[in-house]
């Protein structure tokens, strides 16, 4: 069963992350994208932004106790304040917005907001990661 | 640019076939290890068949379909609900209707209904986006 203590609200440790030109390229050519301005990070690129930031540690879904070989990502939601751009280094915040069960608990939803933030604190962008986890 | 109408239609984008270098490139790309989408012995382990592409591969053409209709500047906001597994070998068609238009603080936006769906006709990711417009 998951791991009861990590409650809606919790709050995991603040992540930097710097958006490097090259790995906007790497996306770039993996995703078969044609950017009109290749310094902008492509919509998406937060996700991966996230994932860069976490390297080598573990993940929030790991962390919550459940069986990876179960979970599903369920939806992914984005918003934005400006587009972010190559050398640009943010900060990660990120808490649990959501738990909740479906079908009597065979189903349990965890969804995960991120706000990232310039080297002024202001807010450029927020998103939310909701994972199922298939028990049964 | 002409004057956006509830029921336009965003120029729908093809990507694909998605082969086992897209997903190798993609998992190196966009930080995503997870080897359900790489490693057939884990798939198949798993009880799968075959490896899956990443569902995060699919958004990131249907984000191309959104920055190709509008500069990526007006995109305020976004999902993609993840339906289906998109299979390896399959073609990903991205498309988007106008379905609502109205005014946030002064700025004139449209709600879009976004889905991606395969050559097989299975819809794998469906979602809606807001977008500046005018």
């Amino acid at each position: 069963m998951a791991n009861e203590a990590i409650a809606v609200g919790h709050r995991w440790p603040d992540r930097t992350a710097t958006v490097e030109a090259g790995a906007l390229r790497a996306f770039t050519k993996a995703t078969a994208a044609e950017p009109a301005d290749a310094d902008i990070a492509p919509p998406t690129f937060l996700f991966t932004l996230d994932l860069f930031a976490n390297a080598g540690q573990r993940m929030w879904v790991e962390e919550l106790g459940v069986d990876l070989a179960k979970v599903l990502h369920a939806d992914q939601a984005f918003g934005y304040r400006r587009p972010v751009r190559a050398d640009e280094t943010l900060t990660i915040e990120s808490r649990l917005s959501e738990r909740y069960d479906k079908k009597g608990g065979a189903l349990q939803f965890f969804a995960r907001e991120c706000v990232f933030r310039d080297g002024d604190g202001a807010q450029v962008a927020t998103m939310t990661t909701t994972l199922v986890v298939r028990h049964g | 640019m002409d004057r956006v109408q509830v029921g336009d239609v965003l120029p729908a984008i093809t990507r694909g076939p998605i082969t086992r270098t897209t997903l190798a490139l993609f998992a190196g790309a966009s930080g995503d290890h997870n080897p359900i989408h790489v490693d057939i012995d884990f798939a198949r382990a798993a009880g799968l068949d075959d490896v899956f592409a990443h569902g995060m591969l699919s958004m990131a053409y249907l984000g191309q379909l959104l920055t190709g209709w509008r500069a990526q500047g007006k995109l305020r906001e976004w999902n993609a609900r993840f339906q289906a597994i998109t299979p390896v070998g399959a073609t990903v068609t991205c498309s988007g209707e106008v379905t609502e238009l109205f005014d946030v603080d002064g700025e004139r936006r449209a709600r879009v209904r976004i889905n991606a769906m395969t050559d097989g006709h299975v819809t794998t990711l469906a979602g809606e986006a807001v977008v500046a417009i005018g």
